[in-house]
């Protein structure tokens, strides 16, 4: 076996990252698209964890901050899904393709 | 770590120093419980309720006035454990930022009435927003820098579709959510990696931490700094990072677009001086990245606003072309560069509130924000005209409006910062050139043409909203005077910016980026 | 009293406070419709005491007076604001003063049946505030600023007629010109900011430390660097005083009211480029390659536009073009170092100019908005007032003896003996000009009348101006010639010691007066003579005489042979490049960019996964440029 240390969790919150980065960027449907962000938000927050292990000890200011950004992303998310429910009152979709009327 | 009797007297400062944003967040409460209570009310409530935000923002106001006169900031000052400072340069931000609140309320409230039942909501999302942007403009540490950009951001978003029976609307918001989203997630990646270096979250620390790397190239920084800048630039509405923009603003009411085109962006540019120069204040690679994007804002925001159509839009074309503009003061960044952005600012500020306003006394009258519709106005509404039209000037930068000046003194600090930087001048002017094209454009319809049918429409007895008019006086009063008497305002930015620089982790003489 | 005629910075304010309290009268109804005349030509009569007053206060060798008070800070870059007045700056104020007044008196008449009546008035203050405030301008900086503010009142007055398309576009294609020429200007401060800047002894960029400052930057910048410096300066007064390549828009600024013309595309603003040239004079004259594309530029506008006026049947766009030629002559003569006589035909030019165009605008007005010469002529009967007033214009410009243009004019070309092409230009330009305007004169006045409406004299308000600019007009350049013992022109204003010292030089005048008239006897016989003696009915009567008319008509025909031959494709060369290339430029230009933005806006499809591609696209060539540039 192999220790587990700081650069594994840097591979495994970059490999996070992107799965969500490729989600944000591919879904077409907003639900799937919201959660995806919700999935580079807990990249982060593994990062910020694991930094606050192996680079300062001292104080919890990294865990304190993954707190924040979990509290934050929910009202983020909640807010995402109110104005995907009026939208979806009026085009009875959630497909991002359709959602094209502004341009130019 | 800390005693009692530490923590108590620090509290006490702290209470001292956010006193206007206690009373911003005391007069949001009070309105929205009266919201909430009561959720339909009657155009007499809802113009009560306007009257106690704006009174509420005029207090916050005087209270920053107050707090600024009482304890003068001789030296950066910390507040709330270290994680707000406050200088001169906060407070500037934050006197935009509440200047930028007020009008905004005063402005949206016809055509709020006209547009939809539940009015006072926005007061609140409005004073939500301002709050955060005042608490990110003095943030001196990453965890305080993203709860109140997410402050700002969040309600924001419900800003921008608070029409939310309108598909338009609530399409901006969802994009503007999204994209929006997806600058945080980056952002935070990039500030946990800066946490991962430097083992702290407080902006001292970390510039200290930060000096190791000074000179040196690694894929690492550059990546860090890419991400930071991307969010950053999304916020500044910089190209290429500005294509929300563009959609966002001509879907969100109008009132919300010259929100997010003033306060939101003032509030980002807050913070990226700060970051820049106290947290990355010693690698020149900024300056190269600032560059590319100050250029590509200034030639793309002005040669698409040339093909607009939608008056809206195409102040979102040019709040791109104005953020380019800004930057040059960043690319450069010496410390009259940065004041002389920091003048821009607050110009713009109120030549483009001024803009705005203009745009929706129009919207209110004639329900339509197409550029062609306002051929002819000067012969219904002259004095509208005339607002409009100073405003327009001042954006294309023509003597007397504070317009040149703001233009002047930036990109004359520029030229003199070295030979090199002459070129971006050449361009920043070639492009205010081109962007006259469009604003030009503007005043020649309304004042050149034959009225177009809606313009014919405005019966001589539709009211004009006394809030709005007197706000968009105050705009092109202050678009006129500020260029005439520039002096005492250039000197606070000046002093603003040594301030800045007295909390750089290291003196790296005047120029703060030394080519290596 | 002395402290207030010291005060010289009041002048401009005058039209300010007129300009404001019109504003404020009409916007709170306090004033009625009809109002604002009164205001402005008092306040510009006061402006012309106050300067004739200071004058005659001003010491007896005419020192320039300089005064700055620091104004804006911005960081260590302080500018001021301040007046300073020399001999150059007198003369401006004296020609601004004068020629407003009398313009403005007759606008009273000319606009009296116009909705916008004070609308125009309040216009015109502002265009003297601004106008006034340049030319008292203590450092290059203010002069900007006010250059900018002429140029907005400007375009305010030629688009004054806002129901007419053309005249909006007119007003826009102005700016624009204007704003091309105004972004080298500024280049071409902040250059010579960056080469000078902690030399400054005195306020910044003020005109009297300039040949200091240009020493400065020219040691700093090296000969290339400091004649490039040189040309982007130069840029601004080529579009304001419509130098090719940058003069296209003064003709079509003809749309504006013709007291507009005669003021700002005639007499002052047009020569405000002259006067940036004057004052900026220590710059240009330690660049020899910007002197002599200076010099260039303004031959080569003046023939031109002569030529180009020749074809012209609007009289007040013949006027337009011959406008051109002349400020075509005093750029030259700046280029070529005559700078006393560069001013001097400035000051005639102004008079005559300006009065040429109010008789066009009589002419107008009489024929009831009639502008096409062929639907005149034969005016001298109905309106002999304006005939004889445009007779001495056209003789004062043509350069007849007595008369202002002979000094002026003549001492330019005496001045450019040393240059023999631009000399030959000189010459025929004044051959052509000659011609030209004798034309207009005869098309217009003499002959039969060939219009449909019933042609009649203007009031009193209006011809009262034009006979009072005949005086200056003809007598003036004589009285300044140095010829009848009173001093000279180039006693008062010279710049240092007079770069050309060689006064009226009578064999030159006498060529070049020959070429004028026989400009004169071609447009006689042309446009004159076949009027004044009906050919029809000497076909009849005396049959012997038949073949002399014939041979007379036979000269027409020749000159119409010649015409068709050899001027003509000249003209037409002449018209399509100014259409084709010039135009072509300045629209390919526009296209591109137009086409660009285009392009750029497809890139916004509405789809905010695309635009999350570029964000993440956008970081990583940023990522790649970064690698590779550091």
């Amino acid at each position: 076996m192999f220790n587990i240390g700081l650069y594994h969790y840097i591979a495994l919150t970059t490999i996070l990252f992107s799965i969500g980065l490729y989600g944000v960027l591919s879904s077409r449907n907003a639900i799937r698209l919201l959660m995806c962000i919700e999935l580079m938000l807990n990249a982060v927050n593994i990062n910020l964890v694991a930094f606050n292990n192996y680079v300062n000890m001292n104080d919890l200011s990294g865990q304190i901050f993954s707190i924040f950004i979990l509290t934050v992303s929910a009202a983020e998310a909640s807010v995402g899904l109110a104005i995907l429910i009026a939208l979806y009152r009026r085009r009875s979709t959630a497909d991002m393709e359709r959602f094209n009327l502004l341009k130019w | 770590m800390f005693d009692l009797s530490s923590l108590t007297v620090m509290s006490q400062q702290n209470l001292f120093y956010l006193l206007p944003e206690g009373i911003l967040t005391l007069g949001l409460l009070v309105v929205l419980c009266l919201t909430i209570f009561n959720p339909k009310k009657t155009s007499e409530e809802n113009y009560a309720l306007m009257q106690v935000s704006l009174i509420t923002v005029l207090l916050a106001l005087s209270a920053l006035a107050w707090t600024f006169l009482r304890v003068p900031v001789i030296t950066p000052q910390k507040a709330a454990y270290s994680s707000i400072t406050i200088d001169m340069f906060g407070y500037l931000m934050r006197m935009l930022i509440l200047l930028g609140a007020g009008v905004t309320i005063a402005i949206s409230h016809r055509f709020l009435e006209k547009n939809t039942r539940i009015v006072s909501d926005f007061y609140v999302l409005i004073m939500g927003a301002s709050l955060g942007g005042m608490l990110l403009a003095s943030s001196n540490d990453l965890i305080m820098v993203f709860v109140a950009l997410e402050t700002l951001s969040i309600t924001s978003y419900i800003l921008a579709g608070y029409f939310r029976r309108t598909i338009k609307s609530a399409e901006a918001s969802l994009k503007y959510l999204i994209y929006g989203g997806m600058g945080t997630a980056v952002f935070l990646f990039g500030l946990s990696l800066v946490y991962g270096l430097a083992g702290s979250t407080n902006f001292q620390d970390i510039g200290i931490a930060l000096v190791h790397y000074h000179g040196v190239v690694h894929p690492t920084l550059i990546v860090i700094m890419l991400m930071i800048v991307a969010a950053l630039g999304f916020k500044l509405s910089a190209a290429p990072f500005h294509m929300w923009a563009p959609d966002v603003y001509e879907g969100a009411p109008t009132p919300v677009s010259a929100f997010l085109s003033v306060v939101s962006k003032t509030a980002a540019f807050a913070i990226t001086i700060r970051m820049l120069l106290i947290l990355f204040s010693g690698f020149a690679e900024w300056a190269v990245i600032w560059g590319i994007l100050a250029v590509l804002s200034m030639i793309i925001g002005n040669f698409v606003a040339l093909k607009q159509h939608n008056a809206k839009r195409l102040l979102a074309y040019s709040t791109v072309a104005h953020a380019g503009y800004m930057l040059l003061g960043l690319v450069v960044g010496t410390s009259v560069s940065v004041s002389s952005l920091l003048f821009y600012l607050v110009t713009y500020l109120f030549m483009n509130l001024g803009a705005f306003a203009a745009v929706i006394a129009f919207s209110t009258l004639t329900q339509t924000d197409e550029i062609t519709a306002f051929s002819g106005l000067v012969q219904k509404r002259p004095w509208l005209t005339f607002g409009f039209s100073i405003c327009l000037l001042s954006l294309t930068g023509i003597p007397i409006t504070a317009g040149f000046f703001a233009k002047f003194f930036l990109f004359q600090s520029v030229a003199l910062a070295g030979p090199v930087y002459i070129w971006l001048v050449i361009i920043a002017l070639l492009n205010s050139t081109i962007s006259m094209a469009y604003y030009l454009n503007i005043i020649r319809l309304m004042v050149v043409k034959e009225p177009s049918a809606e313009v014919e429409a405005i019966s001589d007895s539709a009211p004009t909203s006394s809030a709005l008019s007197t706000a968009l006086s105050f705009c092109v009063f202050a678009t006129l005077l500020l260029g005439i008497f520039a002096s005492p305002f250039y000197q606070f930015t000046t002093l603003s910016v040594q301030q800045l620089a007295q909390q750089r982790p290291m003196v790296i003489s005047q120029a703060i980026f030394q080519k290596k | 009293m002395t402290e207030l005629i010291q005060n010289i910075w009041l002048i401009p304010i005058y039209p300010l406070i007129a300009f404001a309290i019109i504003v404020l009268g009409r916007w709170s109804k306090i004033l009625p419709q009809k109002s604002g005349a009164a205001l402005v030509v008092g306040s510009t009569f006061l402006g012309l005491v106050h300067t004739l007053l200071f004058l005659s206060a001003w010491g007896p060798h005419y020192e320039p007076i300089s005064v700055s008070a620091p104004w804006l800070h911005a960081g260590s870059l302080t500018l001021s604001m301040g007046y300073y007045i020399d001999a150059a700056g007198m003369l401006m104020l004296l020609i601004v003063t004068s020629v407003s007044l009398l313009i403005q008196i007759y606008t009273h008449g000319y606009m009296y049946h116009d909705p916008g009546y004070s609308r125009f008035y309040a216009y015109l203050a502002l265009f003297n505030f601004s106008m006034l405030s340049l030319v008292l301008s203590s450092n290059l900086f203010q002069m900007y600023v006010f250059w900018e503010m002429v140029g907005v009142s400007s375009y305010l007055l030629i688009g004054f007629w806002f129901t007419r398309p053309s005249a909006a576009a007119a007003a826009t294609k102005a700016f624009l010109m204007n704003r091309i020429g105004d972004f080298g200007l500024l280049t071409g401060i902040l250059v010579l900011l960056y080469f000078t800047w902690n030399w400054w002894p005195g306020p910044v960029l003020s005109f009297t430390d300039m040949s200091g400052a240009a020493q400065v930057a020219l040691h700093a910048a090296g000969p290339v660097g400091f004649t490039i410096m040189a040309l982007l300066i130069f840029m601004g007064p080529v579009a304001k005083s419509a130098q090719i390549p940058l003069h296209t828009w003064l003709p079509d600024a003809m749309e504006g009211p013709t007291p507009i013309s005669a003021l700002i595309h005639a007499a002052t603003m047009v020569a405000a480029g002259v006067f940036l040239i004057a004052r900026m004079y220590p710059v240009f004259t330690i660049s020899p390659v910007a002197m002599t594309v200076i010099a260039w530029v303004g031959g080569i506008t003046a023939f031109v536009a002569a030529t180009i006026a020749i074809t012209q049947v609007d009289i007040k766009k013949a006027l337009a073009y011959s406008t051109m030629s002349q400020l075509g002559y005093m750029v030259m003569a700046m280029g070529i170092g005559a700078y006393a006589a560069g001013l001097f035909h400035l000051m005639t030019h102004a008079f005559f100019k300006a009065m040429l165009f109010l008789c066009s605008g009589s002419v107008i007005h009489g024929c009831h908005d009639e502008q096409d010469m062929r639907k005149m002529g034969g005016l001298w009967k109905h309106m002999p007032i304006t005939a004889a007033t445009y007779l001495v214009g056209t003789i004062a410009i043509t350069g007849v003896l007595p008369f202002s243009g002979f000094w002026s004019k003549d001492e330019i070309i005496g001045a450019s003996i040393s240059q023999p092409l631009l000399f030959a230009i000189g010459v025929v330009t004044a051959g052509l000009t000659a011609f030209y305007m004798f034309r207009t004169y005869f098309m217009t006045f003499h002959g039969e009348y060939r219009g449909h409406s019933h042609p009649h004299e203007s009031p009193k308000v209006m011809w009262i101006p034009l006979v009072a600019l005949a005086i200056p007009s003809a007598l003036i350049g004589f009285a300044l010639s140095g010829q009848l013992g009173l001093p000279s022109f180039e006693h008062f204003v010279h710049y240092g010691v007079s770069l050309v010292e060689n006064g009226p030089n009578f064999a030159v005048m006498g060529l070049s007066m020959s070429f004028a008239i026989g400009g004169y006897v071609l447009a006689w016989l042309m446009y004159g003579s076949p009027k004044l003696i009906s050919p029809e009915r000497l076909k009849t009567t005396f049959s012997p005489l038949y073949e002399l008319l014939w041979n007379k008509w036979y000269f027409d025909n020749a000159y119409f042979w010649i015409a068709k031959n050899v001027y003509l494709p000249f003209a037409a060369l002449s018209a399509w490049f100014d259409r084709t290339i010039i135009d072509g430029i300045v629209g390919l230009t526009a296209s591109t960019v137009n086409a660009s933005g285009g392009a750029l806006r497809t890139l916004q499809n509405g789809r905010v996964q695309s635009y999350l591609m570029i964000f993440f696209g956008a970081i990583l060539t940023l990522a790649i440029v970064l690698m590779w540039i550091v």
